[in-house]
């Protein structure tokens, strides 16, 4: 479990044309089967940070490894090409990028892009069409036919059939109804749980109190907290210094606290941890 | 998709080009072009690009960038002029090649036409680097009007034109994020032969279409929804506004044509 499937050392990325580094001294690791939550405002680095990770940009300075793979500012395009082989990218609006005639087309151009056998790809479109809980017989159908929502599940199964060893999601729920953000966010769970180290982008703080077993806060392109879900939201004055703000059942404990009723756990992370906390409280009060 | 600097892109630097009215630039740059094919000799030639150097001197944008205006269309100022050096006949021949030759005249007409094309480039670029499109559009709307008497929708073409201008660079910010995911799905754009690049186009150019075309329905219904009537009478929010440096500028384009006409006569 331990293995770190990311290390990152004193990374920068300057875009060209910029005189701003996106990016400044980056240093990090991540664990293997990890599920790590970045948040930040708009611009402040988040999409960089995963895009290097990714392989897309190259550092300006600085390294990072990558499942083993070496990138610096010199290394060669094809290795950082090669880096698409372990990690697997959800875009904001993934459904935008869909452009095959039917389903499973679409599904498996990122294995063919890979070269994978022909057997293999079958079998991973196939996989990874049950794992977004898409029936079998969409994968004649053309993408464009179907609902938003089923669209954004055909382009996570798109990622997903190239079975990274790092899922990146950015802002996955975005413009998703309730139902849909859930069972997407169920599913990445379920991806985690069974070994895939996850980095997702996000600025639900909820989403962040429920999944993340780590966070990482960035402004201005640097990387300004790395802490649990837990440690961050306990300081809710330093959240305010970074303008973010509290997950519900964490804002809910901490006026609670503020009028004098004190929980057990001052930062119960889900609404069944806030609904838990609340009954304790009140039976303890009813037995005395 | 990095280079954000586009051919021809709005440089706000604030210069009197940049005050002056859209349509005073809109004609000086259609007169300018014509203007090119009148010259005949060298002293004329000089005449004309003495003045587009001017102009640029004027625009207070660094020759730099007009050069990285001129660098995109390179190869294909490149292979205009070889051909004319090859495939054109006239005068004394230098070299022959089966049906190629290099001959006096076609070097003469290669350098013309070399000539012809840097200065229509520089001089458009002159004219899109100190107006913004939308100006221009404006502009353009303004010039059309007469038209509006043979029954020429010019208020519809001139709103297709500030809509198309209005999304380039949205279609060009899409192009880039499609072409990252298509490259985080493991395509790689620099590999593989002529026949394959191409089909690398399929996975970008189809996304970008649908998302197009998705987009012009939206917008549609919202212009639809906000009472969009097309034959409706209509007002401008920016006016244009004639001032005494466009005077000033008429007046100098007329001294431009004028000597270039003299100096036509006695050379």
């Amino acid at each position: 479990m331990a293995d770190p499937a990311i290390t990152i050392d004193g990374l920068h990325y300057h875009y060209p044309n910029t005189k701003k580094e996106a990016l400044i001294d980056a240093n990090l690791t991540i664990n293997q089967g990890e599920f790590v939550a970045v948040i930040g405002k708009t611009g402040s680095g988040k999409s960089t940070l995963v895009s290097l990770i990714d392989g897309l940009l190259q550092p300006t300075a600085g390294r990072l490894n990558v499942t083993g793979v070496e990138i610096t500012p010199t290394t060669k395009q094809a290795q950082l090409s090669s880096i698409h082989h372990h990690v697997g990218f959800v875009f904001q609006f993934p459904e935008q990028q869909l452009f095959a005639e039917t389903v499973a087309d679409d599904i498996a151009f990122g294995p063919r892009n890979l070269g994978w056998s022909e057997e293999k790809i079958t079998a991973s479109v196939d996989e990874a069409l049950q794992l977004v809980n898409l029936p079998q017989e969409f994968k004649t159908h053309s993408p464009f036919a179907l609902s938003g929502g089923q669209m954004r599940r055909v382009a996570i199964a798109g990622v997903l059939a190239t079975k990274p060893a790092i899922l990146i999601l950015d802002e996955p729920t975005a413009g998703l109804d309730n139902q849909a953000t859930n069972d997407l966010l169920k599913l990445v769970d379920q991806v985690n749980q069974q070994g895939t180290t996850v980095i997702m982008v996000t600025h639900q703080m909820e989403q962040v109190a429920e999944h993340a077993g780590r966070v990482l806060v960035m402004d201005h392109g640097k990387i300004i907290a790395n802490t649990t879900p837990k440690k961050l939201f306990n300081n809710g004055e330093q959240l305010a210094a970074f303008s973010l703000s509290l997950p519900i059942p964490v804002a809910v404990a901490h006026s609670l606290k503020h009028d004098g009723i004190h929980l057990q756990d001052n930062e119960p992370l889900t609404m069944a941890a806030l609904a838990d906390q609340l009954a304790m409280a009140m039976r303890g009060k009813t037995d005395e | 998709m990095n280079n954000k600097i586009v051919f021809g892109s709005y440089i706000p630097t604030n210069s009197v080009l940049h005050r002056l009215d859209p349509r005073m630039k809109l004609m000086m740059c259609i007169g300018f072009v014509v203007l090119v094919f009148f010259v005949n000799n060298l002293i004329t030639g000089a005449w004309l690009a003495l003045s587009l150097l001017l102009a640029i001197k004027l625009s207070k944008v660094s020759v730099k960038l007009y050069w990285q205006g001129l660098k995109p269309l390179f190869w294909i100022i490149l292979i205009t002029v070889v051909f004319q050096i090859f495939f054109s006949s006239g005068g004394t021949v230098y070299w022959r090649w089966g049906i190629m030759s290099v001959t006096h005249d076609g070097l003469i007409n290669s350098l013309i036409i070399l000539y012809r094309f840097v200065v229509i480039i520089v001089a458009s670029t002159v004219l899109t680097v100190t107006t913004q499109t939308i100006q221009i559009a404006d502009g353009l709307s303004w010039m059309m009007k007469p038209l509006a008497l043979i029954k020429v929708p010019v208020n519809q073409i001139t709103l297709m034109l500030s809509i198309a201008l209005r999304f380039v660079p949205t279609i060009m910010d899409e192009t880039g994020k499609i072409m990252k995911a298509q490259r985080a799905r493991g395509m790689n754009f620099n590999q593989g032969n002529i026949i394959t690049r191409v089909h690398h186009l399929v996975p970008i150019l189809i996304p970008l279409f649908v998302n197009s075309f998705k987009r012009a329905e939206e917008l549609a219904t919202a212009m639809e929804a906000r009472g969009y009537d097309p034959n409706a009478p209509r007002t401008h929010y920016r006016q244009l506004i004639w001032h005494q440096v466009d005077n000033w500028a008429a007046v100098w384009s007329s001294l431009v044509v004028v000597i270039l006409f003299i100096l036509r006569i006695f050379f």
